[in-house]
């Protein structure tokens, strides 16, 4: 079937698509095909492709809505913005969204202050000082110093406290853990099993 | 009594049992292992704070403290 093959020979003729805006372009195009191959009448190449590449679906597609989205969607592509208006928020639906928001926010609040209680019930009364005033604590393992602190890595320190290797680790992401409660389980961890820690854990060397 | 907690999304998740109630002691059992089935770890702490805890692969009724994490991963 030669559905397809009129329009294409018409490109091949030297008709760019860079610049596809109007339904101009597309008269102008055909009428390029026409002059290529000696096929007449536009309108009826448009329909007999349309027609032709609907039949291969499942229905008939009216040519010029066809035309009109496919026209449409390569501008918004091309240009890379879409021109959308998003509805307005309703006076109700902007008292549901801050609703849900202060809902969200004094939910966090609540479990990290759970879990800061048990972190801390944990921790000896250094530690517990040095996490409350700068959040972070150092946990003594086989003579070794290794530092936990809030959202970071784990830190192997020197003699003179200085990080030597940092080592990443922490409970999957999926169970989505307070910092606290990531940080007592790197110290549970190292604690009991340094070994496992040391295995599991990415390390990298400190500059 | 005795105290389970296990670190989740909310802070953390407490089950208390008494250790001469059978049926308290069989909640915590369960719920010991069907996290120790998704590869919780599990720990125990006795005594002051602060002080070491030690790994606990089966359920001890007569712990004071358990304490299980989710299964760490390298970053």
């Amino acid at each position: 079937m030669a559905t397809a093959a009129l329009p294409f020979v018409g490109m091949d003729a030297g008709t760019s698509l860079t610049n596809v805006e109007t339904m101009a372009t597309w008269v102008f195009w055909n009428s390029n095909s026409i002059v290529a191959t000696g096929t007449s009448i536009s309108n009826s190449v448009w329909s007999y492709w349309n027609i032709g590449t609907a039949s291969g679906v499942t229905s008939q597609v009216t040519a010029s809505a066809v035309w009109g989205n496919w026209n449409q969607q390569i501008i918004v592509n091309s240009i890379g913005q879409a021109n959308f208006q998003m509805p307005l928020e309703t006076e109700e639906q902007r008292v549901a969204r801050e609703a849900r928001a202060k809902q969200y926010e004094e939910e966090t609040k609540a479990k990290e202050i759970r879990a800061q209680q048990l972190l801390l019930s944990f921790l000896t009364e250094e530690q517990a000082e040095t996490w409350q005033k700068e959040k972070r604590f150092e946990v003594v393992v086989k003579g070794k110093i290794y530092r936990i602190k809030k959202h970071e890595r784990v830190h192997l320190l020197d003699e003179k406290k200085k990080p030597t290797i940092a080592y990443c680790i922490h409970p999957s992401s999926e169970h989505g853990l307070p910092a606290e409660d990531v940080a007592l389980s790197q110290k549970l961890l190292l604690e009991t099993d340094e070994e496992a820690f040391l295995r599991i854990a990415n390390a990298t060397r400190v500059a | 009594m005795s105290e389970l907690s296990v670190l989740d999304a909310t802070g953390d998740t407490k089950l208390i049992w008494d250790r001469r109630n059978q049926v308290e002691v069989d909640a915590a059992r369960e719920m010991f292992d069907k996290l120790k089935k998704k590869a919780y770890l599990a720990y125990t702490v006795i005594g002051e704070r602060g002080d070491k805890g030690t790994v606990l692969n089966r359920f001890d009724p007569d712990a004071e403290r358990i304490i299980m994490a989710p299964p760490s991963i390298g970053g």
